[in-house]
C-alpha cells in the first residue's frame, strides 16, 4: 500500500483535515503502545508515509481508514521488534482485580459473582461518560492482556497476526482475549452498570 | 471438557476470535440452556465488541479523545 518509489514531498495543505486525523491517529496508538513517545513517534511514521504514498489512495475508502491502515503496519512493526527484546519494563505490576486467581467462579467453575444485566446508555451525554469509564477499565488492565486486546478489538488485527506479531500461541491469545475480557466486564460492571441502574 | 460455567465462558470468548468447532458449539448450547447468567455473558461479549467500536469512533471527538492519551496532549 504504502509506495516507496513515487516518492513526492506533499504539504500538510494536501491532506485535508490532517490535525484532526493526526489526533484520532495519536489517541490510537496511544492507547495501544501506552507510550506517549513512542506513540508520536509512530504516528509521525504515519503520516510521512501516507503523505508519499497519497497518490495510491483512491478514495475507496475513508481517509481514517486509509489512514489507520497504515498505522496499524507501524505499529505491528514497533511490537514486533520489540517482541525481540528483553521484556518491558512496564506493566510488571499485576493490579490487586487482575490476578489470575480472583476469577468470578468457585472450586466447580460455577458463578459465584453472576453476570448483572446492563442498561446501555443511548443518551449522548451518558455515552461520553460510559466510554471515559470504559478507557479507565481497559487502562487497568495488565499491559499483556491489554495489548493483545487492543490490536484485536480496537486495531482490529485479524488473530493469526497478532499470534505472529507477539510470538505466541493461539491458545495463549485465546487466555488473554479471555481475562481482558473478564477483567473489562466486570470492571464495567462495577463502575458503571451498578451505578446507572436506570428506572 | 467439564460442562461449567468456567468453560462455557471461555469457549464463548473464543468464539469471538474463532470459528468454534461442533463440539464446543454443542457444548456451549447445552449449557446455555440451563444457565441464564452464562446466557447474559454471551451477550456481554457481543456488547464489549459495539463498545470498542464506539469508543474507536469517538477516539478524535474532542471529549473522547483527550482521555485515550493517558496523559494530557501538547
Amino acid at each position: 500500500m504504502i509506495n516507496e518509489g513515487g516518492t513526492v514531498t506533499l504539504q500538510d495543505a494536501e491532506l485535508p483535515d490532517v490535525h484532526q486525523h493526526r489526533r484520532y491517529l495519536l489517541a490510537l496508538a496511544r492507547m495501544q503502545l501506552r507510550d506517549a513517545a513512542l506513540a508520536e513517534d509512530v504516528v509521525q511514521d504515519t503520516l510521512e508515509a501516507a503523505l508519499r504514498s497519497i497518490g495510491s489512495f483512491r478514495n475507496q475508502s475513508s481517509v481514517r481508514t486509509w489512514l489507520t491502515g497504515i498505522l496499524r503496519h507501524k505499529i505491528l512493526d514497533v511490537l514486533r521488534v520489540r517482541q525481540r527484546q528483553p521484556a518491558p519494563t512496564y506493566g510488571l505490576e499485576v493490579p490487586e482485580h487482575a490476578r489470575a486467581t480472583d476469577t468470578p467462579f468457585d472450586d466447580t467453575g460455577t458463578w459465584s459473582r453472576h453476570p448483572q444485566h446492563w442498561n446501555v446508555p443511548d443518551e449522548a451525554a451518558s455515552q461520553t461518560d460510559f466510554l471515559r469509564v470504559l478507557q479507565e477499565c481497559m487502562s487497568k488492565m495488565p499491559a499483556s492482556v491489554a495489548r493483545a486486546f487492543y490490536l484485536r478489538e480496537v486495531m482490529e488485527v485479524e488473530t493469526k497476526e497478532i499470534t505472529e506479531t507477539l510470538d505466541i500461541t493461539a491458545n495463549h491469545l485465546g487466555v488473554l482475549m479471555y481475562r481482558a475480557r473478564m477483567l473489562l466486564r466486570e470492571c464495567l460492571e462495577s463502575s458503571w452498570f451498578q451505578r446507572n441502574t436506570l428506572t | 471438557m467439564t460442562h461449567n460455567c468456567a468453560n462455557t465462558t471461555r469457549l464463548l470468548s473464543d468464539a469471538q476470535d474463532r470459528g468454534l468447532v461442533e463440539e464446543e458449539r454443542q457444548h456451549i448450547e447445552k449449557h446455555l440452556e440451563i444457565c441464564p447468567s452464562c446466557v447474559r455473558f454471551q451477550d456481554h461479549m457481543a456488547m464489549l465488541r459495539v463498545f470498542m467500536h464506539r469508543l474507536r469512533a469517538g477516539l478524535g471527538d474532542e471529549a473522547v479523545g483527550e482521555i485515550a492519551s493517558h496523559d494530557p496532549p501538547r
